[in-house]
């Protein structure tokens, strides 16, 4: 149960389910994996299918937006408890960018079909996630202004 | 410190900013005082007191040429680059009217300098409030103005302070130079602020147009426009020009008497000096002191009300006694309480606006109002000072201040309609327009939108649209979705048929009759139904050819023609296949003869159906409980339990079907397993237990009155179940029940968040910091439920825009929200209400009144446990345990 709360409270500082009610977050959070990742290893690969999203427990990853994987010129680095991935799990295009781990690495991993399938189930999901997309668009839009 | 910015209501996010803001209105106050007392001085004595009035009537112009350029550029660009301007401007005209006051070679520059500084002294406090509204949102702007706006009393204290220091000495001219010195000052400070934090947070990029002239036409025709659109911008107008009028004859007024009181320059300009310093020492303490808290108290409106008593009051004064004491006492109303309560609640005012309209809304007193308000007074006062006796123009300023006062109620009226449209657009809260609203505008061009809607390549357009046509024109609908059906494949063509149900027989048969042998079975199927039900004489002779079909679907229809035509001499051969279907393995014929059972609800066939309703195709659970659902109430022994046992489903179609079947339960099974279905994570479910629930009678429904009540469910079906019942008859005191015991609910619940955050001894801790958020939830939650109950007797539009106000995550619109909320007639629930929002944001201090007994955390996280919230219970539970392992650690 520990664990679950902790989770839950991960989830709830990404930006991605921010918005998100926590007893919602419970459900998301009982379908997480937990992955381990070396310094070095690649996440995943620039165009690669998008079939999961990323929320780091521990360590740090680098996003590079170069045609060659193996390139590593990051454009912005992520560390505990930020968010990879979501914007391809949504809306099924490929990833747009490589992700190398920087630091050794604990992911914490929610399949695409995972997710589309609690929010089939629980539909109040997708409006928390909205929101904190809508949030994110906002802040966006006033960062330009 | 944190004790200061507690009683100044000052969070600590906002420290620095206000120091910014105080400074730099310090600075302003300083520069203004030094201005109008050596403006007021040499004009005074050098160039006399009986010229105000044409000064006045000069100003008018000055100032509409002035406020035109202003309106022209006010919110086209961030409002600290307009000021940089302003500052520009400012230093280079005061150097040259210091200079030539120096070279003593003509007199009228005592005017010109007067008119510069007049209008200064216009466009730079009303330029500073357009900058206030570009840093701060309402609320925040609502607490820090009144802090602001005394920085500048301060510096017209310290301006006092000087001036009468330093007119001894250096002169009055010279004092023109300090003034100079003050505005680069500003200048410095003002850039480097914005070196740091970038461009004001709230400012919003207007769209360019085109050549000044038509830009400041278009400003200027846009305020209009504007003041037709705005209830509260009309009357801030009719507000300001009586003020005008009230001000400026009360000053002429006073100066008169100063200026024949005092002899000389220099002794009228340290009177200036002195009276600046009391006028804004009172100012100050009263920004300080009383004005916070007077609208915190009293809230905007009252004390909108307050500057134009007083000065009624002033002018009685002065009509008794025309002398130096009433004189007085006229000064420190319009010097002390006019900025010190009049400008910042004017200020609230205009928050409330749209950005767009602010900032041309402004203007426009600017450019128009304000200078004919000055004309007429310049004009009375020409006219009225031939007569000696000062009773005409004080009368005169009498009647403008009634009517002033009149304008201010009008102006409260006008607030909340202008707070609750700001928050409307601000927020996107649409009027509902129903489908068939929209549908029964019945107009020529919208029908033939939706008959070009059918007729859309896309099998899903053209079905929602005849779905709209059928709905809305069904003569229409049946002529174009007939033409549809031939040029639509065999699945399309069935859809479509179906909308067709008791419509258009004719069209229909006829259309039949023109089916090609080899027609889909499904297409005949559908037809024929419609054929069947509508018992039609020509239907009958298909029946025997439906029942020789090898498709299911079709043998079901033909029983469903046995059944319609009566043809009793069948009846029980075809009881033996329907029976059949309903128990064969394949899954069409029981799902053909489950859509049978919808048509003709025969209840022979229960033992039949309750064993489809254990099948393992969800399909056919479905259509089994689709079919159920339109039972008669009845004995149906064991369902109960094998409709619990099939909501366990994972599929929520299923678990609403299962609810939809409910209401073929006794009263105590009903009951029980329709509020437990209110919980369901998923809305569809949760509507369907609230259509049994609302359907079951008033019995039930007053049953779930105390479920709400004791707040037995969870926050987001109570919402649900509380929306439908306020579409029900229930007294709307039932409503006021509910909203004051989720408003109490909701400052338990805040009161258990601040005993939480005190009694942490890590709040960083995993099981703290979750308990806070869960906690922080519901109060959110339930702050939404209170105001959903208080839809039945407020304005429900109102209460959704308010919802969406506080929910919307933007503290602008939280704070118009709050604001909003507090014109609700429900004081005690609002009051309540307002202290867990507000202080939800301030600083964890307990509400002031409240009902928990629970002072520290073993006994509220108690009283959490023993709530029958399961996520909230089980979150609390969990933190109890974990307090209790580390004690025994």
């Amino acid at each position: 149960m520990s664990d679950i709360l902790e989770r839950i409270l991960m989830l709830k500082d990404t930006p991605f389910f921010s918005a998100v009610n926590t007893d919602d977050l419970h459900v998301v959070a009982q379908e997480i994996q937990e992955e381990a990742y070396l310094s070095g290893d690649r996440v995943f690969d620039i165009y690669d299918p998008s079939d999961r999203v990323y929320i780091i427990r521990s360590g740090k990853v680098g996003i590079s937006i170069e045609e060659d994987p193996t390139r590593k010129e990051f454009i912005t680095t992520l560390g505990e408890r930020e968010c990879f991935g979501e914007m391809g799990v949504l809306d099924d295009e490929p990833r747009s960018a490589t992700v190398h781990v920087i630091e050794d690495a604990v992911l914490l991993v929610l399949e695409k079909t995972k997710l589309r399938g609690l929010i089939a189930t629980y539909p109040e999901l997708s409006l928390g996630i909205m929101r904190s997309l809508t949030a994110r668009l906002r802040e966006a839009n006033r960062r330009q202004t | 410190m944190s004790q200061v910015s507690r009683f100044f209501l000052i969070k600590e996010s906002e420290r620095r900013l206000l120091l910014y803001f105080f400074t730099l209105f310090v600075l302003l106050g300083v520069g203004l005082a030094l201005g109008r007392g050596s403006a007021d001085a040499m004009f005074f004595k050098r160039y006399g007191i009986e010229n105000l009035p044409v000064i006045y009537a000069l100003l008018s112009g000055v100032l509409a040429i002035a406020s035109l350029v202003y309106a022209s550029y006010a919110d086209r660009v961030p409002s600290e680059k307009f000021f940089y301007v302003l500052f520009a401007g400012l230093i280079l005209l005061v150097t040259v009217a210091w200079y030539l006051v120096n070279l003593e070679t003509t007199e009228y520059v005592f005017p010109v300098y007067f008119l510069i500084f007049e209008v200064g002294s216009e466009l730079l406090p009303l330029h500073a409030m357009l900058y206030i509204g570009q840093n701060f949102e309402t609320l925040q702007a609502k607490r820090l103005t009144p802090i602001i706006f005394a920085g500048a009393q301060v510096g017209r204290m310290v301006g006092g302070a000087l001036l009468a220091l330093a007119v001894p000495v250096v002169g009055v001219p010279n004092l023109l130079l300090v003034w100079v010195a003050i505005a680069i000052i500003s200048m410095i400070l003002l850039w480097s602020h914005h070196q740091r934090s970038g461009v004001s947070p709230y400012y919003r990029r207007v769209r360019r147009g085109r050549s000044l002239v038509k830009q400041s036409i278009e400003q200027v025709m846009q305020g209009i426009r504007f003041s037709r659109q705005s209830g509260l911008i009309r009357a801030s107008f009719y507000s300001l020009f009586f003020l005008v009028l009230s001000f400026y004859i009360l000053s002429y007024g006073v100066n008169r008497i100063y200026t024949s009181h005092f002899s000389s320059e220099e002794s009228l300009g340290r009177f200036f000096g002195l009276l600046t310093i009391a006028t804004g020492t009172l100012a100050l303490l009263i920004q300080l002191f009383i004005t916070s808290r007077l609208l915190d108290r009293f809230g905007v409106k009252k004390v909108n009300l307050v500057y134009p008593v007083t000065s009624v009051a002033a002018y009685i004064g002065l009509l008794v006694s025309f002398a130096l004491p009433a004189a007085i006492i006229a000064s420190i109303n319009k010097d002390a309480l006019m900025p010190a309560v009049r400008n910042p609640t004017r200020s609230l005012f205009f928050n409330v606006l749209p950005d767009y309209m602010q900032g041309r809304a402004r203007a426009l007193s600017l450019v128009l109002v304000m200078p004919a308000a000055l004309a007429i007074a310049g004009v009375m006062l020409i006219v009225m000072q031939r007569v000696a006796a000062p009773e005409i123009f004080l009368s005169a300023g009498l009647i403008a201040t009634i009517f002033y006062c009149l304008s201010n109620i009008k102006m409260n009226r006008a607030y909340v309609a202008a707070l609750m449209a700001t928050l409307r657009e601000r927020v996107f809260v649409r009027g509902h327009a129903s489908s068939k609203s929209v549908i029964g505008a019945r107009e020529a061009p919208l029908q033939h939108e939706l008959v070009a809607g059918v007729h859309h390549p896309n099998n899903n357009m053209s079905l929602e649209y005849a779905r709209m046509l059928s709905e809305s024109y069904p003569e229409l609908a049946s002529m174009e979705i007939i033409k549809r059906i031939q040029n639509s494949e065999n699945t399309m063509r069935d859809k479509l048929a179906r909308l067709l149900v008791n419509q258009n027989l004719p069209a229909l048969k006829k259309y039949f009759a023109t089916l090609p042998d080899d027609a889909d079975d499904h297409l005949r199927a559908t037809i024929l139904t419609i054929l069947f039900n509508a018992r039609d004489p020509e239907g009958r002779r298909y029946v025997e050819e439906c029942l020789s079909s090898s498709n299911a679907r079709l043998v079901a229809t033909g029983i469903l023609g046995v059944y319609r035509y009566n043809m009793n001499e069948i009846r029980e051969d075809v009881r033996a296949q329907y029976r059949a279907m309903l128990l064969s393995t394949d899954t069409a014929e029981n799902m053909a003869a489950l859509e049978l059972l919808r048509h003709c609800p025969d209840q022979i066939y229960y033992i039949e159906l309750l064993k489809l309703l254990g099948s393992h195709s969800e399909r056919v659970q479905q259509a089994a409980l689709r079919a159920l659902a339109l039972w008669p109430p009845g004995d149906y022994p064991g369902l109960a339990v094998t409709l619990q046992a099939l909501y366990r489903s994972f599929n929520h179609q299923v678990r609403a079907g299962c609810v939809d079947c409910y209401r073929l339960l006794n009263d105590v099974d009903r009951h029980r397993l329709t509020l437990s279905a209110l919980e369901d994570s998923h809305p569809l479910v949760r509507q369907a237990a609230l259509s049994v629930l609302l359907s079951a009678g008033d019995d039930i429904r007053e049953a779930a009155i105390p479920w709400i009540l004791e707040n037995a469910g969870t926050p987001r079906a109570e919402e649900m179940l509380l929306d439908s019942l306020l579409q029900t008859s229930l007294p709307k005191a039932i409503f006021q029940r509910i909203a004051l015991e989720k408003a109490r609910y909701a400052q338990d619940l805040y009161y258990a968040q601040c005993v939480l955050k005190n009694a942490a001894t890590d709040p960083g801790a995993p099981h703290f910091r979750l308990m806070r958020i869960v906690l922080g939830e519901r109060i959110v939650q339930v702050v939404n439920l209170c105001l959903t109950a208080l839809k039945s007797t407020e304005n429900a539009e109102a209460i959704g825009i308010i919802q969406a106000g506080l929910n919307s995550g933007d503290s602008r619109q939280v704070a118009n929200a709050r604001e909003a909320l507090h014109n609700l007639r429900h004081i005690q629930i609002v009051k309540m209400l307002d202290d867990v929002v507000s202080r939800e944001q301030m600083s964890g201090r307990p509400p002031d009144s409240g009902r928990c007994e629970f002072v520290s955390l073993g006994p509220m996280l108690d009283w959490c446990t023993g709530l029958p919230d399961p996520w909230l219970k089980r979150i609390a539970g969990n933190l109890q345990q974990k307090i209790g392992l580390a004690a025994n650690e």
